[in-house]
């Protein structure tokens, strides 16, 4: 892992882990969650997670689910045997960046403009987002540690974007 | 920059997120091949283009993904009210005039 960091904040390029793009409706939803072990959150903008699993919320049909055991897809497969629905493995498709430190919402609004505060943002909150140009996925997992993804053809982009912000945040 | 509320995300979000979809509420002919070729153009290509109000389809795209209708005045371009696509449009709203 690559970590760069600078004054409160720092950027930690991530290893590719277990993620799963599923789409289906009520029951397909919820037949999902029981094959993962972890209902699919309703909320809007809200995950779920037990462990290093996880389920975030991308659209009112549709959610990112993070897993990293093997077989994986092969126990929802089953699961969601018969039941209209779409499941597809994104594992290789994501650059995967932790943004830490207390002032990681200052640095993500470099390039995303959400309101991160810990009242618009909340820990759990998870959302589809533009970071500059480049459409991201953004989870607040703790209060001072933010995964951001971006297609891995614009992780290059992101990088350097970051590594842009990071020079301009003040020291402490 | 607009804040645009998404009715499916249920916050307001800026309008970097989304994509204008063209005039809402238009009904597609049952039947394309029993409409006339006059009928059928003036559907895919004929818009009110109002001055003020106007019913209007948005994509929260870098969101949701969803296509949602608003309601937008062209003049102020001050988005009025938005809902999702299987509710009905404010009870105030005049669809976007003549
Ligand atoms: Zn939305």
């Amino acid at each position: 892992m690559v970590e760069i960091s600078r004054g409160r904040a720092a950027v930690q390029m991530q290893a590719a882990s277990g993620r799963f793009v599923f789409r289906g409706g009520r029951d397909a939803a919820l037949a999902c969650g029981r094959g993962f072990g972890l209902a699919l959150p309703a909320p809007p903008l809200w995950s779920s997670d037990i462990g290093d699993r996880a389920a975030l919320w991308l659209g009112p049909d549709e959610w990112l689910l993070i897993a990293n055991e093997a077989g994986t897809l092969r126990v929802l497969r089953d699961a969601l045997a018969g039941m209209a629905h779409a499941l597809v493995d994104v594992s290789s498709r994501d650059c995967l960046f932790d943004i830490c430190g207390p002032d990681a919402a200052l640095l993500l609004n470099a390039a995303i403009p959400l309101d991160l505060s810990e009242q618009g943002f909340p820990i759990g909150a998870c959302t589809r987002t533009v970071f500059a140009k480049a459409g991201a996925t953004l989870w607040r997992r703790e209060r001072e540690i933010f995964q951001l993804s971006v297609a891995r053809s614009h992780g290059d982009y992101a990088q350097r974007l970051l590594d842009e912000a990071l020079r301009s945040m003040p020291e402490p | 920059m607009l804040l645009i509320r998404c009715p499916y995300c249920e916050t307001e979000r800026p309008e970097l997120e989304f994509r204008y979809g063209g005039e809402a509420l238009l009904e597609r002919p049952k039947d394309p091949a029993l409409v006339s070729d006059d009928a059928w153009t003036a559907y895919l290509w004929t818009c009110k283009n109002p001055k003020g109000p106007h019913a209007e389809r948005w994509r929260h795209v870098h969101g949701c993904g969803r296509f949602f209708n608003a309601a937008r005045n062209t003049v102020s371009d001050l988005i009025v009210s938005t809902w999702r696509v299987d509710d009905s449009p404010p009870a105030n709203f005049d669809g976007g005039g003549a």
